[in-house]
């Protein structure tokens, strides 16, 4: 079942540092000019002699300078003869010159999706690495988030605090820091980690977002409220370094009932958006309306979120089922990718291998979910594979679980109840999770609850299935989600099999 | 532009006290950064050629202040004329020695006498001498090396920085290779013309904290320290054929090259180091042999740590007394490298090394 997130937080997103920097979120917040090197003279110097001497090492010696002074492009004809003399040129030259000569691509900023194993690999390469280098605060990082990334919370805390020791002030790891402890359910954590360093954080307008954020998605005031909202209207940062603590200062005045403001906030946040605040003004448009923007147009690196929830919107399912995978892929500890790409592909595509290949995966990182334990059940039922779908469902019975997450499970019980025949007892089910949807006051959960139920009677070909099926059409008569649609038109279609199997005898009413 | 009129640029054909006859003008050391005071030649006496540095007064004329300009010019001849007698008296045999010095008039007035120091000049420098070898050579680097660390060596033992070493300023003669240039030299306690600057060598070679306009108050950090990164460059430089910083450049996010980077020094130092990660990594896989690149990057690790203050060898820095960026232990170490490259047992006398650690 998937219903939207109501409270969405900007919170810091985590990608590995390479990511991270080549989106530009690492760079200077500061609008000013660049430094330049009064190297002028030495580097001239430097290419009569090569000039003078035509020998590598004196083309090595130019080339290198002008690199520090980031001027080496002007010298296309020094890289060219290292090239042609490349059997005699060191490859570290040999790799200046060519950069100089064919300057490289961005790089692609496709997350790839990797496997424990590949994970496991790259966990010993970096603890490795981090033998030699010990100080390297950006690697423990690194490390901390392929320790998460395969749900290995503790490692993962172990190697993040020692970078926050080493580097207690910077944006990369406080930002990752943050997003660590908030999926390991220690905000607080987090935030006395951002507030230890008041004098760095409110110069930083990342940080303010990160703690901004932060605080409100652990329920307690932010500490920087005040200067955050000063920052982000200072012009002297970029609109780029501003845009996450607009987005998420609009968030607070959303939730505080200002939505006016809330609305302008966001549009300002839009001037130079990453994709973090451009899916929080997507998920703001659809809880307030009246932003007037179109997310689904920009160009903006990694949006795998916004673009997924957009195209969801549209009824693109392939679109937003690979966007959700890639969302997946750039966010792999996180529930909500998960949840909405499993959601496409049980639900909408009916691909359930895939959905169980999916949340598998995700279980290892985030064991005892209860919505991808939820999910998991569904797809496997719908494989046919009933033993396993209620031993999944079993594995948190015993636990107490928030009414919200009640509702679908025992819808999913229902399910398996009825395909194993036990109709009233899975009709008992869906009752109970439609009457705490009605609780819970989510209407998507009432009505996929509604439509479930319609479908698992058309399914079994029962005689109640007529009436489930008006009960589902009245109860989504006021929502018009696409996904709702499509599962109302497969619920008719089925109602219509089972009605004309029965006209034509070949099944009887159960 | 520098006033081409001087004295200082008359030199040439003349016959100088101890019979040197000036030749032609010296590419080196004219119109480089910051107010250079010389003018360059190369002079020849009995056959032995020789690099002669004439002191030009006119290059006040284009300062604004005039008075000032000529004190800062003859304090800046003074100084390295200094400096190289105590070279010369000490007998730093790792460091281009001078040869000879005096005074030649070339015009009336006052201007028209012209100082000038006589050095023993090399054909080539590391530059020609590394293209004259493979790229597999090793003995020659390790030779070159072990002389530059000898020099640095002896410089500090005097309470020298050099401050510029750097390919060009590594001058290579039949058996062995010298420091040139101490025209940005510094020393301890002693008032010097480069003392105002936050470095006084070529900037394209600086350390990274230089770049991002890190500055440290202490003479051993700020100077020491910056010798022993620019001598962990000269290694990373042999083998790679780009300076430490270059190499390092290559590693880091454009967005955090100190020509963008407004922020502290502090700021962006993560991002700093693991770039100088990358860059040894790098650096190992460029130098042959299977256990050599492991101890020069090693070497590498301690010299260019982009952090100053863990700058230099492990244990110098364990030691609470003695100087933290001493050659003194590289000195022995590139000594004994070359030594066992010379004979070939380079490769089995590491191993060892590593398999009794």
């Amino acid at each position: 079942m998937l219903v939207e997130n109501k409270d969405r937080k900007v919170v810091p997103r985590w990608r590995d540092f390479n990511t991270t920097a080549a989106i530009g979120e690492l760079s200077d917040p500061t609008t000013q000019p660049k430094f330049t090197l009064q190297s002028e003279g030495a580097i001239a110097r430097r290419y009569d002699e090569w000039s003078s001497t035509k020998t590598v090492w004196h083309a090595a010696d130019l080339l290198s300078s002008a690199a520090v002074a980031d001027s080496a492009h002007r010298f296309k004809d020094v890289a060219r003869f290292v090239v042609e003399h490349q059997s005699i040129a060191p490859p570290g030259l040999l790799r200046l010159a060519r950069t100089v000569l064919l300057p490289a691509d961005e790089p692609a900023l496709t997350p790839f999706q990797q496997s424990f194993t590949q994970t496991r690999k790259l966990i010993h390469l970096f603890r490795r690495r981090l033998s030699s280098e010990p100080r390297n605060s950006v690697a423990w990082a690194d490390l901390s988030r392929l320790y998460a990334s395969i749900g290995q919370e503790k490692h993962a805390a172990h190697a993040m605090s020692v970078a926050s020791s080493i580097s207690p002030t910077n944006r990369f790891i406080l930002r990752s820091a943050a997003r660590l402890f908030l999926h390991i359910k220690d905000a607080g954590f987090a935030l006395r980690m951002i507030r230890k360093s008041p004098d760095v954080a409110i110069r930083d307008p990342w940080l303010l977002a990160a703690e901004v954020a932060v605080s409100s998605a652990d329920g307690v005031p932010s500490f920087f409220a005040k200067k955050a909202k000063r920052v982000a209207e200072n012009a002297g940062f970029s609109d780029f370094a501003r845009t996450e603590l607009q987005s998420a200062l609009a968030t607070l005045e959303m939730e505080s009932g200002n939505t006016r403001l809330a609305r302008r906030m966001f549009r300002n946040s839009l001037a130079c958006p990453n994709e973090n605040s451009l899916a929080q003004v997507g998920w703001a448009e659809r809880q307030i309306g009246g932003i007037g923007v179109v997310v689904s147009n920009r160009a903006v690196p990694l949006s795998f979120e916004a673009d997924a929830n957009a195209a969801f919107l549209q009824g693109q399912w392939t679109t937003s089922y690979r966007n959700a995978l890639r969302w997946i892929d750039d966010q792999p500890f996180s529930t909500r990718p998960v949840i909405l790409a499993t959601y496409l592909s049980s639900t909408i595509l009916e691909d359930y291998a895939a959905s169980i290949d999916i949340l598998e995966k995700a279980l290892g990182i985030n064991p005892g979910n209860p919505v991808l334990i939820n999910n998991l059940a569904f797809a496997q039922a719908n494989l046919g594979n009933l033993e396993d779908a209620m031993t999944t469902l079993n594995s948190i019975k015993d636990r107490p679980v928030p009414e919200l997450y009640a509702v679908p499970l025992l819808a999913t019980e229902g399910l398996i109840q009825m395909r194993m025949k036990q109709f009233d007892k899975g009709r008992s089910l869906y009752r109970d999770a439609l009457d705490r949807a009605s609780r819970v006051s989510i209407p998507r959960y009432r009505v996929g609850a509604a439509i479930h139920l319609a479908l698992e009677e058309a399914i079994g070909r029962t005689s109640e299935a007529p009436g489930a099926l008006k009960f589902a059409e009245k109860a989504a008569a006021d929502l018009h989600d696409p996904d709702i649609t499509l599962l109302l038109s497969r619920a008719r279609d089925l109602q219509r099999e089972a009605a004309t199997a029965l006209l034509n005898g070949n099944q009887f009413p159960l | 532009m520098p006033n081409e009129n001087g004295a200082a640029h008359k030199l040439e054909g003349l016959t100088l006290q101890g019979g040197w006859k000036v030749k032609s003008r010296h590419l080196r050391a004219d119109g480089s950064t910051g107010m250079r005071y010389s003018v360059c030649y190369h002079v020849e006496r009995d056959g032995q050629k020789g690099f002669l540095k004439a002191l030009d007064l006119t290059r006040a004329d284009d300062e604004k202040d005039f008075t000032l300009a000529l004190e800062l010019l003859t304090t800046a001849f003074n100084f390295e004329r200094d400096i190289l007698r105590e070279c010369g008296a000490k007998r730093m045999d790792r460091v281009i020695a001078p040869i000879d010095e005096g005074e030649v008039r070339v015009e009336e007035g006052m201007q028209g006498r012209v100082s000038y120091i006589i050095f023993e000049e090399a054909d080539r420098d590391i530059r020609n001498q590394l293209a004259a070898m493979g790229l597999a050579e090793t003995t020659a680097r390790l030779q070159t090396l072990h002389h530059v660390a000898t020099g640095l060596f002896q410089l500090h033992g005097s309470e020298i920085a050099h401050q510029d070493v750097k390919p060009s300023n590594v001058l290579a003669f039949p058996q062995v290779s010298k420091l040139s240039d101490l025209g940005r030299a510094s020393r301890r306690n002693v008032p010097g013309p480069s003392d105002g600057d936050d470095y006084a060598g070529d900037k394209t070679y600086a350390p990274p904290e230089l770049l991002y306009r890190r500055v440290y108050a202490d003479f051993g950090v700020r100077r020491l320290g910056c010798d022993a990164y620019l001598f962990g460059s000269m290694v990373v430089f042999c083998f790679t054929g780009l300076s430490a910083t270059a190499l390092i450049m290559q590693h880091l996010n454009p967005d955090h090259h100190w020509q963008k980077w407004q922020g502290t020094y502090e700021d962006v130092f993560p991002y700093v180091r693991n770039a100088f990660g990358l860059a040894v990594a790098d650096f190992a896989s460029h130098v042959p042999g299977a256990r050599l690149p492991e101890e020069l990057s090693q070497i590498v690790r301690e010299l260019c740590e982009p952090d100053p203050m863990l700058r230099g060898h492990p244990r110098n820095r364990a030691d609470r007394v003695g100087d933290q960026y001493s050659m003194e232990r590289y000195v022995s170490k590139f000594n004994d490298l070359a030594y066992w490259s010379r004979l070939g047992l380079l490769e089995q006398r590491l191993d060892k090394h590593a398999r009794r650690k």
